[in-house]
């Protein structure tokens, strides 16, 4: 790029003026000695004055030769005479640092790691203004000079000479790439000797472009940012394409001074900088004066932060990154790895505004907590992920209502007792040991090794089939089962089915009392949703270099699937988990029961409230509750704080991604059941069966006993 | 061949009681007018007593013997030939049996078991209904019934009357029989009091019942039973007899104790008490036991629920009667289990005879028996089949309560008709041939005497043990022929 022919600048006619200065002094010298009267002088042989001016030049030319040996024996003590040009290789070979940037499944930016904020912009997309502006105000002779600038050395020097210091630079651009890759920031002579020698080493190995591109994109710019592009998106918020020329001044007002100009922290001071950048253009002729009055009068908005991270999925992408740690092992911010994720990013925005809309049940839920402790905030907080259970990729996650508020995944790391959201896996364990939905219990206290569970609303003196038991979600018959299979078994049998934290060998563990995370839940619930078949979740697909090389890739589906459950049995519990919806604790949510299926889980005074579910292609889990373990009081459940928040979720979710109905399994049968005695009753509810277990009797005595109040009172009538 | 038979039988037997009731009655209507007036006084009075019942449409045959009666003074004592007048209308009757139930209205679904009954009868028997059977529905209130009653008396003629199904009706049908001279067969089990010459009671009787638990209970040596009743029980006759038969023999009872079965604090609360759970005196106990409790969920880290610490039961009785249905039973011994009260054993009545009582199994209530006037559904008198779960000892659902039903509408049946065989008695003298009526044979229910000698009907008892899974037979007790071991232990 050449530079034409500008204005001169302020800096220029200082300079101007001192050089008449000198002008002026040396016309003075001359008239007090004219040159006509020179050879006079000198032709004056023998003369004490011809002596006297010889002598006096000897001596000054000693005091030359010595200064001049003074300096070279200095340069060499100081190794500037020997500047090794490889040193530069740091700058020619350089590669510019990278952010390790987070793609969603479709392929749309949704966070980035870093340690110093990159953000990479090639010289052919810099805009010009900004180069301009940059050139205007740091190096207007960057493309004539040949590393070094002597009208600016002058400058800087005579400068230095007034403050008796070094007080201004009047270093190019290559010398400030040289200054920042390769010497210390102190200002000495020494250090402007050796950056003139290596910017001029430099521009030999490089050109303007590549020398200017460096520089644009190296350099410190506050805020964390590194780079004119990093920096407009940490002063402004948006990519530097978009910037326009009068926020592209306040960057290029940025390089002489970071901190002193950083928008965030002096907006005044910054704002007298961008004016000026924005007057040295004009003094450049790269910006025209009404130009000029139009950019310096617009407003400058400044964006605090970027908000990459925590604009869509800030919870999903920690997890991503510390996943991506462990497997690539170390630090992967700056790396410039590319990763590319499970994560839909607008079905993740379509949960955050289910989470955001619910506000309302959360703070009723707040003004139900008891038993606060003094000082402890009145918050309940949710957690939420969505499955796609025949991949296990993670399709969106919500660890929390408030990321700024808490960084705490609770989908991964809040350790919760599941409740009744846990009975599934009995349920399978009962199905698979020949028990069917129409075997009836009779609901009352159990007790076992002194462990005492109560039934939810004390609910005794009933009876129900084992599929009533699920959808109403009664603990006692559960607890039998249990005891009757051994709780040993169940546990064996949720760790295949997708739990990952330890589980209590105890009887309480029936109950959902042995504590997990949503992910665990969720993987769970995956495990019915496929059919029977193990799912592990999933959140990164692939990890490439910045190059494209394939660092990590996720691991094939097995050629031979891992079935946990039979199929059928499998159905069965699905149907009962539909069952819960058309009949149970989710009857609220009647219609769901069409093309869903879940289970709600309430612990003791709804401190957990989970509600853990599935369509044909999708598995989704709602937890919500406090931090500190909070008790709820008065109508507080699973039903009504987690339930409701499912439900938004799923009906999102479906949209982006609908499915056919649950598949039918050969085998299968579905009759009309009674749902309380288990007998065959064309007014009862359907219940699926394996074909041969299916119930036989078309009577119940209970029916009779709830049809009259009585059985065999012929002696009382 | 074997009706014919029997009904041969019947005439011959009858035949002496036949001769020496008309001695009497002939004796009673002499013209003696003293003899008269106390007859119109306590008969024809009620005859037309109940003729004022009939509807105001219901037509007394011009030809009925009872007609001349309606026009009758007492004063007509002293005129001749008024004794015959009554006589005749006393004597003759159409040898119809008339039924009457309540087919409509409310509760009209055991009326309608009963009317079915009555045609599965008939139809075993080849009858056409009105020939010997007629019925008329009472709604089951007492108005209705004392007009259907004037009606099948006045109007019909009917020889022996059969009703009061339930205890709302059965007094004043009890009470019209004896005023009327009428024979009458209750439906029902026999209340307490006098005996009634001219009723008798088709119903199991309690006392049976209850007899055959207080012998099983002597049997164990058990001596002490503490008696457990629902609310609103309508069992206290065979509570009370239960009682009085324990103490008879020495054993110490308690209770009955009352709970709401809708109510499971109040069983809660009952058996607490029952087994001395909550007891002041344990308050030492229960502390340590807290104290226990706490140390321990403090070792596992858990928080510790004061409420999971329950004392172990104190039981101080060796059996318990529930005088109450299976399913309660079983919600009782679930509460049992829960405060550690296991295998006690409990007593029960027929109520519990249920396939729900065992299944799905209790293991807390093997052990246990309960009563039963039933044997083998499979073994059922006058043909009657009903559907059994799990071979013979439990009929399906409500069959249990229709059977019950079935089985005394046919041995009343039964025992009618076969007093109307053979020659002809006067009304007021069908009684005797009630009281004299034999059962059928080849089932339970055969013996010499349908009716004990206070016209209660007598029904075997049977005693069932409780087992895993399983109910059978432990004891029969046939009234006349006394207990029977079984070698039963399975059905």
């Amino acid at each position: 790029m050449k530079n034409p022919r500008k204005p001169k600048n302020l800096l220029h006619v200082r300079s101007q003026k001192l050089w008449q200065r000198l002008k002026s002094a040396y016309s003075e010298l001359r008239n007090r000695f004219p040159s006509d009267r020179l050879p006079a002088w000198l032709a004056l042989r023998g003369s004490d004055r011809r002596k006297r001016v010889l002598m006096v030049l000897g001596a000054l030319g000693l005091v030359m030769l010595g200064t001049l040996m003074w300096m070279a024996l200095w340069l060499q003590q100081t190794g500037v005479l020997h500047l090794d040009e490889s040193r530069l290789t740091v700058i020619i070979d350089y590669k510019h640092s990278d952010n390790s940037l987070v793609f969603d499944r479709n392929g749309e930016k949704i966070g980035e790691f870093f340690s110093d904020y990159h953000v990479f912009v090639p010289f052919d997309k810099i805009p010009k203004p900004l180069i301009e502006a940059v050139l205007a105000v740091e190096d207007r002779h960057f493309f004539e000079h040949y590393g070094i600038d002597l009208r600016g050395i002058m400058r800087a020097f005579l400068a230095s000479m007034r403050s008796r210091g070094f007080t201004q630079g009047g270093s190019t651009i290559t010398q400030q790439v040289v200054r920042n890759f390769l010497l210390s920031p102190e200002k000495t002579f020494e250090r402007k000797i050796k950056e003139a020698i290596l910017a001029i080493q430099l521009e030999r190995h490089l050109t303007k472009e590549k020398i200017l591109e460096i520089y644009l994109n190296a350099l410190f710019l506050g805020q964390g940012a590194y780079g004119v592009g990093a920096a407009a998106e940490r002063h402004f918020g948006k990519p530097l394409q978009e910037l326009e020329t009068h926020e592209l001044a306040l960057i290029a007002g940025l390089f002489q001074s970071p901190s002193r100009y950083n928008p965030h922290k002096a907006p005044d001071q910054a704002k007298r900088r961008q004016k000026q950048v924005l007057k040295a253009m004009v003094q450049a002729g790269s910006l025209t004066a009404d130009a000029h009055k139009v950019a310096r009068k617009k407003p400058l908005v400044f964006k605090t932060q970027n908000q990459l991270n925590t604009t869509f999925a800030p919870y999903f992408v920690d997890a991503v990154q510390e996943q991506t740690e462990k497997l690539l092992t170390g630090d992967v911010r700056g790396r410039g790895l590319r990763i590319h994720t499970t994560l839909d990013v607008h079905l993740q925005e379509d949960v955050n505004k289910v989470i955001e809309q619910s506000k309302d049940i959360f703070d009723g839920a707040a003004s139900k907590l008891v038993n606060v402790p003094k000082g402890t905030p009145k918050i309940v907080e949710t957690a939420a992920v969505v499955l796609d259970h025949k991949t296990g990729d993670v399709l969106a996650i919500v660890g929390g209502r408030d990321y700024d508020r808490s960084q705490f995944n609770r989908v991964l790391k809040a350790k919760r007792q599941p409740g009744s959201s846990f009975k599934p896996v009995v349920y399978a364990l009962a199905l698979q040991s020949g028990m069917k939905w129409s075997d009836m219990f009779y609901v009352g206290p159990v007790v076992i090794q002194d462990y005492r569970p109560r039934n939810y609303a004390g609910e005794y003196l009933t009876e129900a089939t084992l599929f009533a038991a699920f959808y109403r979600s009664i603990n006692s018959p559960v607890i039998e089962i249990g005891y009757r299979l051994g709780t040993k078994r169940v546990i064996d049998l949720a760790r295949k089915m997708g739990i990952k934290t330890e589980l209590k060998n105890q009887a309480g563990t029936l109950l959902g009392g042995s504590e997990v995370t949503p992910m665990d839940m969720a993987s769970l619930y995956a495990t019915i949703g496929n059919g029977g078949v193990q799912v592990d979740p999933r959140m990164i697909l692939k990890i490439t270099d910045r190059d494209g090389t394939v660092l990590y890739s996720a691991p094939q589906p097995p050629k031979k699937p891992k079935r946990i459950l039979p199929e059928q049995i499998n159905y069965l519990l699905t149907d009962a988990m539909r069952g819960v919806f058309k009949y149970g604790t989710a009857s609220q949510f009647g219609e769901m029961g069409a093309y869903a299926g879940g289970k709600t889980g309430t612990t003791d005074e709804a401190k957990d409230n989970w509600f853990c579910g599935i369509t044909p292609n999708l598995t989704a889990v709602v937890w919500v509750g406090t931090d500190n373990n909070l008790a709820f009081s008065g109508t507080v459940a699973a039903n009504t704080l987690a339930l409701p928040i499912w439900a938004k979720i799923v009906h999102k979710a479906r949209k982006r991604y609908p499915a056919d109905e649950f598949v039918v399994p050969e085998g299968i049968k579905t009759l009309k059941v009674n749902p309380h005695f288990g007998h065959l009753d064309p007014s009862g509810i359907d219940m699926s069966f394996i074909e041969g277990r299916e119930p036989k009797r078309m009577e119940s005595a209970l029916s009779v006993v709830r049809e009259t109040g009585n059985f065999r009172d012929f002696l009382d009538r | 061949m074997p009706v014919r038979f029997m009904l041969l039988l019947l005439a011959c037997l009858s035949w002496p009681l036949r001769a020496q009731t008309n001695a009497e009655e002939q004796s009673a209507v002499s013209n003696d007018s003293e003899l008269c007036s106390k007859l119109f006084a306590k008969t024809v009075v009620a005859y037309q007593d109940l003729h004022r019942k009939l509807p105001p449409n219901a037509i007394v045959p011009a030809n009925s013997p009872l007609a001349p009666l309606l026009g009758l003074h007492a004063e007509d004592c002293g005129q001749p030939g008024t004794m015959e007048l009554i006589e005749k209308a006393l004597t003759t009757h159409n040898g119809k049996v008339a039924l009457l139930l309540p087919f409509s209205k409310m509760p009209k679904s055991a009326g309608q078991d009963v009317l079915r009954s009555v045609h599965e009868w008939m139809q075993s028997k080849g009858l056409v209904p009105g020939r010997l059977i007629i019925w008329r529905d009472t709604e089951g209130n007492r108005e209705k019934l004392e007009r259907q009653l004037a009606h099948v008396i006045w109007v019909q003629g009917a020889s022996i009357v059969i009703g009061g199904l339930f205890q709302n009706e059965a007094p004043f049908l009890t009470q019209w029989a004896d005023r009327l001279r009428v024979p009458a067969i209750i439906l029902n089990r026999r209340p307490e009091g006098p005996a009634s010459k001219y009723t008798f009671y088709m119903g199991p009787d309690y006392r049976l019942l209850a007899s055959g638990l207080t012998r099983y209970a002597l049997g164990r040596n058990i001596k002490r039973v503490a008696i457990m009743a629902p609310q609103f029980s309508h069992d206290e006759a065979l509570i009370a007899a239960f009682r009085a038969q324990a103490q008879h023999l020495r054993i110490q009872v308690t209770g009955p104790l009352i709970y709401n079965p809708a109510d499971y604090s109040s069983i809660d609360g009952l058996l607490r008490k029952l087994f001395h759970i909550d007891d002041e005196s344990r308050n030492e106990e229960l502390l340590e036991l807290v104290n226990k409790g706490k140390e321990a969920a403090e070792q596992l880290g858990v928080p510790f629920d004061a409420k999971s610490i329950v004392l172990p039961p104190v039981i101080d009785v060796d059996a318990i009667l529930i005088a109450d249905h299976f399913k309660n039973v079983r919600h009782l011994s679930k509460s049992m289990a829960f405060y550690g009260v296991k295998r006690l054993p409990l007593l029960g009545i027929p109520k519990w005879r249920a396939f729900e009582l065992i299944e799905p199994a209790d293991e807390n209530l093997v052990g246990s028996v309960f009563v039963d006037y039933l044997g083998s559904y499979k073994q059922l008198p006058y043909g009657i089949q009903v559907p059994t779960v799990d071979k013979e000892y439990f009929a399906e659902g409500p069959a249990a309560g229709s059977v019950d039903l079935r089985l005394v509408v046919h041995h009343a049946l039964f025992s009618a008709l076969q007093a109307l065989g053979g020659p002809r008695s006067p009304r007021y003298a069908l009684y005797k041939k009630l009281e004299t009526s034999a059962g059928p044979r080849e089932s339970f229910l055969s013996g010499p005497q349908i009716f004990r000698a206070d016209h209660s009907a007598n029904w075997p008892t049977f005693l069932f043990g409780v087992g895993s899974g399983s109910i059978s037979v432990l004891q029969v007790w046939n009234p006349l022929t006394g207990p029977t071991r079984t070698s039963s232990s399975r059905p």
